[in-house]
């Protein structure tokens, strides 16, 4: 069924409308409890409209001639009255004698009076707790600021500290090459054969100068073939005298090459011709001869 | 003014064969018999009788003795059945006051309005906001709360306070409204029952 609008019902309610139209609703109302306490609760919104002042104009004037003309709703009215001065907050006039309409104005007054000096005070009160609450509220920000910056100052430093001990060891370290370097000019001496030159090449070559003080002679060798597990390196004269022997070696690859260092006391060689032959040791200790280097030395 | 007939009473046995023509089953035939005489109520209510009470009892009275001599009733809905009853009341109770109206014409009378006194009225709008406010109390909690919040809303605000009020309680605006109007009609039955004792003393 339709439903009934706000309109539909008031007509109803003010006894306007056709008799037929009224008895088709009020039939309605007998047959249809949806449509039943729709028309119920018109009547209750009409009648709170009336209690409460918002039943203006035509429809006012309507309600006045038509349904509180009908002493059977005074009770329904009286009710509404009753239930709106109980539960909600008071905006009704009609009724009241005219003294004591007075007396909601004057309480309202006072009470205004009393609610503006409260809102005054409490105003103030409020703009102070507002002030303490800006002032704490920076003073926290300055705390959590310098909180900042000392975390950023002590972070900074634990760097500091870091980057002075990496550059003290960087310095030590430098310090030693250093030293080391100096213990190396004051007493060893480094040179690099070319290997596989025969015996007289040696002539063609710049002799390796020694100078006085020299305690050592490093001779690099770049060899031929290999790896060994371990070489021997002889130092002889062309006439075929061994001046010095070293075995045991062992190659370091430089790049693609293997390079072999024999470390000499600088005391066993005298101006002259020298050739240092090379043997490589197999698996099975069996000496497989690699590659000669002739030099010629020269001492002061 | 109408008044029920002295000829035919409703006794016990006519009473329970008019509730069985409501419903088989006796309580929810009881609930249907109190719905359909408080609708008669409204109905002799908005037609302007005077005593829609008496009007109401007088239609079911009607009824039961029809029931009594073994008429039937055809309609689907019983209480379309009474309304038809109640028609021809209410045609018997303008006849009526028609011809009071007439007599109170002619003899000069002014019909007095009840609550035309200011005094009265306090008087009674005291007693009612009393009687209204003990039945407040004996209203579950839940219907209390939401009649009072219902009402509270301001002018202004209704509408918006309402649908904010319907969404907290998980209700349309619609289904909110017509909860509000149970309560409120349930309130408002017994506060009138309270008033009508007390002023019987």
């Amino acid at each position: 069924m339709a439903e009934i609008s706000r309109q539909e019902a008031v007509r109803f309610l003010l006894g306007e409308g056709s008799e037929a139209d009224r008895e088709a609703l009020e039939r309605r109302f007998f047959e249809d409890e949806a449509a039943a306490e729709e028309i119920e609760a018109f009547e209750d919104e009409l009648v709170d409209d009336y209690v409460t002042g918002r039943l203006a104009g035509a429809e006012l004037l309507r309600f006045e001639q038509s349904y509180l003309a009908k002493p059977e709703h005074a009770a329904k009215v009286e009710f509404a009255r009753a239930l709106h001065r109980r539960l909600a907050a008071p905006q009704e006039g009609r009724g009241v004698p005219r003294f004591r309409r007075f007396l909601p104005l004057a309480a309202a007054v006072l009470v205004g009076l009393a609610g503006a000096y409260f809102a005054y005070r409490f105003n103030e009160a409020r703009n102070e707790l507002s002030r303490l609450s800006e002032q704490q509220a920076s003073l926290e920000r300055r705390q959590e600021e310098l909180s900042q910056e000392l975390t950023q100052a002590q972070s900074e430093r634990a760097r500091l500290e870091k980057e002075l001990e990496l550059t003290r060891t960087e310095a030590e370290s430098y310090a030693s090459q250093i030293a080391a370097a100096q213990r190396d000019v004051a007493g060893t001496i480094a040179f690099t054969l070319v290997g596989g030159l025969t015996r007289d090449s040696s002539a063609s070559q710049q002799p390796l100068e020694i100078p006085p003080g020299t305690k050592q002679v490093k001779l690099s060798m770049s060899l031929p073939a290999g790896p060994y597990a371990s070489y021997t390196a002889v130092l002889r004269t062309p006439e075929g005298k061994e001046i010095w022997k070293a075995a045991g070696l062992v190659a370091r690859p430089v790049g693609s090459a293997l390079v072999l260092e024999l470390v000499l006391p600088a005391r066993v060689l005298a101006s002259g011709d020298y050739v240092v032959s090379v043997h490589g040791l197999t698996a099975r200790a069996e000496p497989e001869s690699i590659a000669d280097f002739a030099f010629r030395a020269h001492t002061k | 003014m109408i008044t029920r007939r002295k000829d035919w009473a409703l006794g016990p046995e006519a009473f329970e064969k008019l509730l069985a023509t409501l419903d088989a089953d006796r309580d929810r035939a009881a609930e249907r018999y109190e719905v359909i005489r408080r609708r008669l109520i409204q109905v002799f209510r908005w037609r302007g009788c005077s005593e829609p009470d008496t009007l109401a009892d007088e239609t079911i009275d009607r009824v039961s003795r029809k029931l009594s001599e073994g008429e039937e009733i055809l309609s689907s809905d019983p209480a379309v059945y009474f309304y038809g009853v109640a028609r021809n009341v209410l045609k018997e109770f303008w006849t009526q006051q028609r011809k009071e109206q007439s007599l109170q014409r002619s003899a000069g009378s002014v019909r007095e309005f009840p609550g035309t006194q200011v005094d009265l009225r306090d008087r009674e709008m005291d007693e009612r906001l009393d009687c209204l406010d003990r039945c407040l109390a004996r209203l579950p909690k839940e219907d209390r709360e939401l009649i009072a919040a219902y009402y509270q809303s301001e002018r202004s605000q209704k509408i918006v306070e309402r649908a904010e009020l319907a969404k907290s309680l998980g209700l349309s605006p619609g289904a909110l409204r017509i909860r509000a109007h149970r309560i409120r009609r349930l309130l408002e039955e017994q506060v009138n029952e309270m008033m009508k004792k007390t002023s019987n003393g």
